[in-house]
Protein backbone atom coordinates (compact mmCIF):
# COMPACT_ATOMS: atom_id res chain seq x y z
CA UNK A 1 0.00 0.00 0.00
CA UNK A 2 1.42 3.38 -1.02
CA UNK A 3 1.89 6.29 1.41
CA UNK A 4 -1.01 8.11 -0.25
CA UNK A 5 -3.37 5.13 0.09
CA UNK A 6 -2.41 4.77 3.75
CA UNK A 7 -3.04 8.46 4.31
CA UNK A 8 -6.42 8.29 2.55
CA UNK A 9 -7.35 5.35 4.79
CA UNK A 10 -6.47 7.44 7.86
CA UNK A 11 -8.42 10.46 6.59
CA UNK A 12 -11.40 8.27 5.68
CA UNK A 13 -11.45 6.56 9.09
CA UNK A 14 -11.29 9.91 10.88
CA UNK A 15 -13.71 11.88 8.69
CA UNK A 16 -16.06 9.00 7.89
CA UNK A 17 -15.67 8.11 4.24
CA UNK A 18 -14.48 5.13 2.24
CA UNK A 19 -12.18 5.02 -0.78
CA UNK A 20 -15.17 4.03 -2.92
CA UNK A 21 -17.02 7.14 -1.81
CA UNK A 22 -13.98 9.29 -2.57
CA UNK A 23 -13.67 7.67 -5.99
CA UNK A 24 -17.36 8.37 -6.73
CA UNK A 25 -16.96 12.01 -5.65
CA UNK A 26 -13.88 12.39 -7.88
CA UNK A 27 -16.14 11.39 -10.80
CA UNK A 28 -18.69 13.98 -9.65
CA UNK A 29 -21.14 11.35 -8.41
CA UNK A 30 -22.71 10.79 -5.01
CA UNK A 31 -22.04 7.31 -3.61
CA UNK A 32 -25.18 5.41 -2.51
CA UNK A 33 -23.72 5.02 1.00
CA UNK A 34 -23.34 8.80 1.30
CA UNK A 35 -26.94 9.30 0.19
CA UNK A 36 -28.18 6.68 2.67
CA UNK A 37 -26.19 8.29 5.50
CA UNK A 38 -27.54 11.73 4.67
CA UNK A 39 -31.16 10.53 4.91
CA UNK A 40 -30.71 9.21 8.47
CA UNK A 41 -32.64 10.94 11.22
CA UNK A 42 -35.79 11.48 9.10
CA UNK A 43 -37.82 9.68 11.78
CA UNK A 44 -35.63 9.88 14.92
CA UNK A 45 -35.31 13.68 14.76
CA UNK A 46 -39.05 14.51 14.92
CA UNK A 47 -39.63 11.64 17.40
CA UNK A 48 -36.99 13.08 19.74
CA UNK A 49 -38.60 16.52 19.81
CA UNK A 50 -42.16 15.17 20.15
CA UNK A 51 -41.05 12.97 23.08
CA UNK A 52 -39.30 15.93 24.69
CA UNK A 53 -42.45 18.09 24.51
CA UNK A 54 -44.63 15.19 25.73
CA UNK A 55 -42.32 14.62 28.71
CA UNK A 56 -42.35 18.36 29.47
CA UNK A 57 -46.15 18.51 29.30
CA UNK A 58 -46.52 15.34 31.36
CA UNK A 59 -44.12 16.70 33.98
CA UNK A 60 -45.81 20.12 34.14
CA UNK A 61 -49.41 18.85 34.11
CA UNK A 62 -48.57 15.96 36.46
CA UNK A 63 -46.85 18.40 38.81
CA UNK A 64 -49.87 20.73 38.68
CA UNK A 65 -52.23 17.83 39.41
CA UNK A 66 -50.07 16.68 42.35
CA UNK A 67 -49.96 20.25 43.64
CA UNK A 68 -53.77 20.65 43.51
CA UNK A 69 -54.28 17.18 45.00
CA UNK A 70 -52.01 18.01 47.97
CA UNK A 71 -53.52 21.46 48.63
CA UNK A 72 -56.53 22.34 50.73
CA UNK A 73 -59.83 22.77 48.89
CA UNK A 74 -60.78 25.40 47.87
CA UNK A 75 -57.33 26.65 46.79
CA UNK A 76 -55.98 29.64 48.64
CA UNK A 77 -55.02 32.72 46.63
CA UNK A 78 -51.29 31.91 47.01
CA UNK A 79 -51.82 28.30 45.84
CA UNK A 80 -53.89 29.51 42.89
CA UNK A 81 -51.07 31.84 41.83
CA UNK A 82 -48.55 28.99 42.18
CA UNK A 83 -50.78 26.75 40.04
CA UNK A 84 -51.05 29.44 37.38
CA UNK A 85 -47.24 29.75 37.50
CA UNK A 86 -46.75 25.99 37.01
CA UNK A 87 -49.24 25.80 34.12
CA UNK A 88 -47.86 28.98 32.53
CA UNK A 89 -44.26 27.74 32.69
CA UNK A 90 -45.34 24.37 31.25
CA UNK A 91 -47.17 26.07 28.37
CA UNK A 92 -44.28 28.44 27.61
CA UNK A 93 -41.71 25.60 27.85
CA UNK A 94 -43.82 23.39 25.55
CA UNK A 95 -44.23 26.21 23.03
CA UNK A 96 -40.51 27.10 23.05
CA UNK A 97 -39.37 23.48 22.68
CA UNK A 98 -41.99 22.88 19.97
CA UNK A 99 -40.74 25.91 18.03
CA UNK A 100 -37.07 24.91 18.42
CA UNK A 101 -37.88 21.31 17.50
CA UNK A 102 -39.94 22.34 14.48
CA UNK A 103 -37.15 24.59 13.22
CA UNK A 104 -34.54 21.86 13.78
CA UNK A 105 -36.63 19.20 12.00
CA UNK A 106 -37.30 21.55 9.09
CA UNK A 107 -33.62 22.42 8.83
CA UNK A 108 -32.66 18.72 8.82
CA UNK A 109 -35.33 17.98 6.20
CA UNK A 110 -34.04 20.79 3.98
CA UNK A 111 -30.50 19.41 4.37
CA UNK A 112 -31.65 15.91 3.39
CA UNK A 113 -33.52 17.33 0.41
CA UNK A 114 -30.49 19.39 -0.65
CA UNK A 115 -28.35 16.27 -0.41
CA UNK A 116 -30.78 14.25 -2.56
CA UNK A 117 -31.00 16.98 -5.19
CA UNK A 118 -27.40 18.14 -4.86
CA UNK A 119 -24.33 17.53 -6.93
CA UNK A 120 -20.67 17.25 -6.01
CA UNK A 121 -18.75 20.52 -6.06
CA UNK A 122 -15.01 20.76 -5.61
CA UNK A 123 -12.91 23.18 -3.54
CA UNK A 124 -9.15 23.18 -3.72
CA UNK A 125 -6.36 25.16 -2.14
CA UNK A 126 -4.01 25.57 0.76
CA UNK A 127 -5.51 24.45 4.05
CA UNK A 128 -5.33 26.75 7.06
CA UNK A 129 -5.99 24.95 10.32
CA UNK A 130 -7.66 26.74 13.19
CA UNK A 131 -9.07 25.72 16.50
CA UNK A 132 -10.08 26.60 20.00
CA UNK A 133 -9.04 24.27 22.79
CA UNK A 134 -10.75 24.13 26.16
CA UNK A 135 -14.02 22.97 27.62
CA UNK A 136 -15.76 23.44 24.26
CA UNK A 137 -13.00 22.55 21.79
CA UNK A 138 -13.68 23.38 18.16
CA UNK A 139 -11.47 22.53 15.21
CA UNK A 140 -11.80 23.80 11.67
CA UNK A 141 -10.13 23.79 8.27
CA UNK A 142 -10.27 26.78 5.95
CA UNK A 143 -10.18 25.53 2.39
CA UNK A 144 -11.08 27.32 -0.83
CA UNK A 145 -12.59 30.29 1.01
CA UNK A 146 -14.91 28.09 3.10
CA UNK A 147 -14.68 26.95 6.71
CA UNK A 148 -15.32 23.32 7.59
CA UNK A 149 -15.68 22.16 11.18
CA UNK A 150 -14.09 18.77 11.71
CA UNK A 151 -13.32 16.36 14.53
CA UNK A 152 -10.05 16.73 16.41
CA UNK A 153 -8.92 13.39 14.91
CA UNK A 154 -9.43 14.65 11.35
CA UNK A 155 -7.84 18.00 12.22
CA UNK A 156 -4.70 16.34 13.56
CA UNK A 157 -4.25 14.36 10.33
CA UNK A 158 -4.33 17.43 8.09
CA UNK A 159 -1.15 19.36 7.33
CA UNK A 160 -1.41 23.13 7.67
CA UNK A 161 -0.35 24.93 4.51
CA UNK A 162 -0.63 21.85 2.28
CA UNK A 163 -2.90 21.69 -0.76
CA UNK A 164 -6.07 19.65 -0.42
CA UNK A 165 -9.10 19.04 -2.59
CA UNK A 166 -12.47 18.79 -0.88
CA UNK A 167 -15.65 17.33 -2.37
CA UNK A 168 -18.83 19.03 -1.18
CA UNK A 169 -22.43 17.94 -1.28
CA UNK A 170 -25.02 20.45 -0.04
CA UNK A 171 -22.22 22.50 1.51
CA UNK A 172 -20.81 19.61 3.53
CA UNK A 173 -17.26 18.43 2.86
CA UNK A 174 -17.99 14.71 2.58
CA UNK A 175 -14.60 13.58 1.30
CA UNK A 176 -11.22 15.20 0.81
CA UNK A 177 -7.70 14.33 -0.23
CA UNK A 178 -4.24 15.84 -0.49
CA UNK A 179 -3.35 17.15 -3.92
CA UNK A 180 0.39 16.75 -3.43
CA UNK B 1 9.99 29.59 78.10
CA UNK B 2 8.12 26.28 78.20
CA UNK B 3 8.62 23.57 75.60
CA UNK B 4 5.10 24.24 74.36
CA UNK B 5 5.80 27.94 73.78
CA UNK B 6 9.05 27.07 72.03
CA UNK B 7 7.19 24.76 69.65
CA UNK B 8 4.64 27.48 68.88
CA UNK B 9 7.40 30.02 68.14
CA UNK B 10 9.20 27.46 65.96
CA UNK B 11 5.98 26.72 64.00
CA UNK B 12 5.35 30.46 63.59
CA UNK B 13 8.92 30.98 62.38
CA UNK B 14 8.68 28.09 59.90
CA UNK B 15 5.37 29.47 58.60
CA UNK B 16 6.96 32.91 58.21
CA UNK B 17 9.88 31.45 56.25
CA UNK B 18 7.57 29.48 53.92
CA UNK B 19 5.26 32.49 53.43
CA UNK B 20 8.19 34.78 52.76
CA UNK B 21 9.64 32.25 50.31
CA UNK B 22 6.35 32.05 48.40
CA UNK B 23 6.04 35.86 48.21
CA UNK B 24 9.69 36.11 47.07
CA UNK B 25 9.16 33.43 44.39
CA UNK B 26 6.01 35.16 43.09
CA UNK B 27 7.73 38.57 43.03
CA UNK B 28 10.71 37.06 41.19
CA UNK B 29 8.43 35.34 38.65
CA UNK B 30 6.50 38.57 37.99
CA UNK B 31 9.78 40.49 37.61
CA UNK B 32 11.07 37.86 35.15
CA UNK B 33 7.81 37.99 33.17
CA UNK B 34 7.87 41.77 32.97
CA UNK B 35 11.50 41.71 31.81
CA UNK B 36 11.01 39.22 28.93
CA UNK B 37 9.93 41.78 26.31
CA UNK B 38 12.18 44.75 27.25
CA UNK B 39 15.18 42.37 27.54
CA UNK B 40 14.50 40.90 24.10
CA UNK B 41 14.14 44.42 22.67
CA UNK B 42 17.51 45.38 24.13
CA UNK B 43 19.17 42.16 22.96
CA UNK B 44 18.08 42.50 19.31
CA UNK B 45 18.08 46.33 19.06
CA UNK B 46 14.31 46.57 18.66
CA UNK B 47 11.72 49.00 19.99
CA UNK B 48 9.28 47.60 22.54
CA UNK B 49 5.71 48.85 22.93
CA UNK B 50 2.42 47.64 24.36
CA UNK B 51 -1.05 48.17 23.00
CA UNK B 52 -4.54 47.36 24.26
CA UNK B 53 -7.76 47.26 22.28
CA UNK B 54 -10.89 47.50 24.40
CA UNK B 55 -13.61 45.02 23.53
CA UNK B 56 -17.11 45.51 24.99
CA UNK B 57 -18.44 43.45 27.91
CA UNK B 58 -15.20 43.26 29.84
CA UNK B 59 -13.27 41.45 27.10
CA UNK B 60 -9.77 42.46 26.07
CA UNK B 61 -7.14 42.22 23.38
CA UNK B 62 -3.58 43.10 24.40
CA UNK B 63 -0.44 43.27 22.33
CA UNK B 64 3.30 43.20 23.05
CA UNK B 65 5.17 44.56 20.06
CA UNK B 66 8.83 44.54 19.07
CA UNK B 67 9.75 46.53 16.03
CA UNK B 68 12.96 47.00 14.07
CA UNK B 69 14.15 47.69 10.54
CA UNK B 70 14.28 44.05 9.46
CA UNK B 71 12.39 42.19 12.19
CA UNK B 72 9.10 42.60 14.02
CA UNK B 73 7.24 40.60 16.66
CA UNK B 74 3.53 40.84 17.37
CA UNK B 75 2.26 38.96 20.40
CA UNK B 76 -1.50 39.02 20.92
CA UNK B 77 -3.54 37.89 23.92
CA UNK B 78 -7.29 37.97 23.52
CA UNK B 79 -10.00 37.07 25.96
CA UNK B 80 -13.59 37.00 24.77
CA UNK B 81 -15.88 35.40 27.32
CA UNK B 82 -14.26 32.14 28.31
CA UNK B 83 -12.34 31.86 25.04
CA UNK B 84 -8.68 32.82 25.10
CA UNK B 85 -6.55 33.23 22.00
CA UNK B 86 -2.81 33.66 21.94
CA UNK B 87 -0.69 34.26 18.90
CA UNK B 88 2.90 35.27 18.39
CA UNK B 89 4.09 36.22 14.93
CA UNK B 90 7.72 37.00 14.12
CA UNK B 91 8.36 38.47 10.69
CA UNK B 92 11.89 38.94 9.36
CA UNK B 93 13.13 40.34 6.07
CA UNK B 94 15.09 37.62 4.32
CA UNK B 95 16.84 36.62 1.15
CA UNK B 96 14.53 36.03 -1.81
CA UNK B 97 13.07 32.52 -1.77
CA UNK B 98 13.00 30.78 -5.16
CA UNK B 99 9.89 28.83 -4.14
CA UNK B 100 7.70 29.19 -1.07
CA UNK B 101 8.31 26.82 1.82
CA UNK B 102 5.53 26.42 4.39
CA UNK B 103 6.01 23.96 7.18
CA UNK B 104 5.07 23.07 10.74
CA UNK B 105 7.60 21.83 13.28
CA UNK B 106 6.30 19.82 16.22
CA UNK B 107 8.01 18.20 19.16
CA UNK B 108 5.73 15.13 19.00
CA UNK B 109 5.28 12.77 16.08
CA UNK B 110 2.26 13.85 13.96
CA UNK B 111 -0.77 11.58 13.56
CA UNK B 112 -0.02 11.09 9.84
CA UNK B 113 3.37 10.67 8.22
CA UNK B 114 2.28 11.47 4.65
CA UNK B 115 3.66 15.02 4.73
CA UNK B 116 6.51 14.24 7.13
CA UNK B 117 9.82 15.70 5.95
CA UNK B 118 13.04 14.07 7.08
CA UNK B 119 16.33 15.91 6.99
CA UNK B 120 18.77 13.01 7.19
CA UNK B 121 20.01 14.35 10.52
CA UNK B 122 18.96 11.48 12.80
CA UNK B 123 19.40 13.49 16.02
CA UNK B 124 17.15 16.26 14.68
CA UNK B 125 14.58 13.96 13.08
CA UNK B 126 14.15 12.13 16.39
CA UNK B 127 13.39 15.32 18.30
CA UNK B 128 11.53 17.52 15.84
CA UNK B 129 8.87 16.51 13.29
CA UNK B 130 8.54 18.66 10.20
CA UNK B 131 5.45 18.46 8.00
CA UNK B 132 5.02 20.09 4.61
CA UNK B 133 3.88 19.28 1.10
CA UNK B 134 6.92 20.95 -0.47
CA UNK B 135 9.50 18.50 0.86
CA UNK B 136 12.42 19.51 -1.35
CA UNK B 137 11.99 23.22 -0.64
CA UNK B 138 11.76 22.59 3.10
CA UNK B 139 14.76 20.28 3.11
CA UNK B 140 16.77 23.07 1.48
CA UNK B 141 15.62 25.51 4.16
CA UNK B 142 16.53 23.23 7.04
CA UNK B 143 20.27 23.94 7.09
CA UNK B 144 22.37 22.84 10.10
CA UNK B 145 22.10 26.39 11.52
CA UNK B 146 18.31 26.36 11.19
CA UNK B 147 18.07 22.87 12.69
CA UNK B 148 20.21 23.96 15.65
CA UNK B 149 17.98 27.03 16.11
CA UNK B 150 14.87 24.84 15.95
CA UNK B 151 16.23 22.55 18.66
CA UNK B 152 16.63 25.58 20.92
CA UNK B 153 12.93 26.46 20.59
CA UNK B 154 10.90 24.94 23.43
CA UNK B 155 7.50 25.40 21.73
CA UNK B 156 5.40 22.34 20.96
CA UNK B 157 4.41 23.65 17.53
CA UNK B 158 6.03 26.27 15.33
CA UNK B 159 4.52 27.37 12.02
CA UNK B 160 7.00 28.68 9.46
CA UNK B 161 6.56 30.34 6.09
CA UNK B 162 9.44 31.38 3.84
CA UNK B 163 7.99 33.26 0.90
CA UNK B 164 8.93 36.24 -1.25
CA UNK B 165 11.56 38.09 0.74
CA UNK B 166 10.36 37.33 4.21
CA UNK B 167 10.24 34.67 6.88
CA UNK B 168 7.31 34.30 9.26
CA UNK B 169 7.61 32.19 12.41
CA UNK B 170 4.48 31.83 14.53
CA UNK B 171 3.29 29.93 17.56
CA UNK B 172 0.26 29.96 19.77
CA UNK B 173 1.35 29.70 23.37
CA UNK B 174 1.64 32.56 25.82
CA UNK B 175 5.29 33.58 26.22
CA UNK B 176 6.19 32.77 29.84
CA UNK B 177 9.88 32.04 29.36
CA UNK B 178 12.46 34.28 27.67
CA UNK B 179 13.76 31.24 25.73
CA UNK B 180 10.42 30.91 23.91
CA UNK B 181 10.78 34.42 22.54
CA UNK B 182 14.53 34.57 21.94
CA UNK B 183 14.56 31.02 20.53
CA UNK B 184 11.89 31.92 17.96
CA UNK B 185 13.62 35.23 17.07
CA UNK B 186 16.97 33.43 16.64
CA UNK B 187 15.18 30.91 14.43
CA UNK B 188 13.67 33.68 12.26
CA UNK B 189 17.11 35.31 11.93
CA UNK B 190 18.73 31.97 11.02
CA UNK B 191 16.04 31.34 8.40
CA UNK B 192 16.37 34.88 7.02
CA UNK B 193 19.96 34.18 5.95
CA UNK B 194 18.64 31.60 3.48
CA UNK B 195 20.00 28.20 2.53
Amino acid sequence: MSDLEQYLDQLGAAHGFSKEELEANRRGAIHPAQLARSQRGAVSGPVFWVLLVVVLLAGGLGGAYAFVDGSSSPLSRVDRNALIGILGATAIGALVFSAVGFASVRRAARRREAFRAGSVTVVEGLVAKGGVRGSASTFWLDLGGKRFFVSQRTWELVTHGATYRGYLIAGQMVTFEPVR
Amino acid sequence: MSENELMQWAALGAGGVVGGGVIFAIARFVKQQNAIWPDAAAKYGLTYSKKSEPIPLGNSRDFDLLDGPSLSVVSMREQIGRTRRRSNVITARSVAWPSPARFDVESTRPAASFHLVTTGDAAFDARRFVTSESKAAVQAVLTPTVRAALLQCPQHTLRITCEGQQVVVSFGELVTDAKELTGAIDLALALAKGP
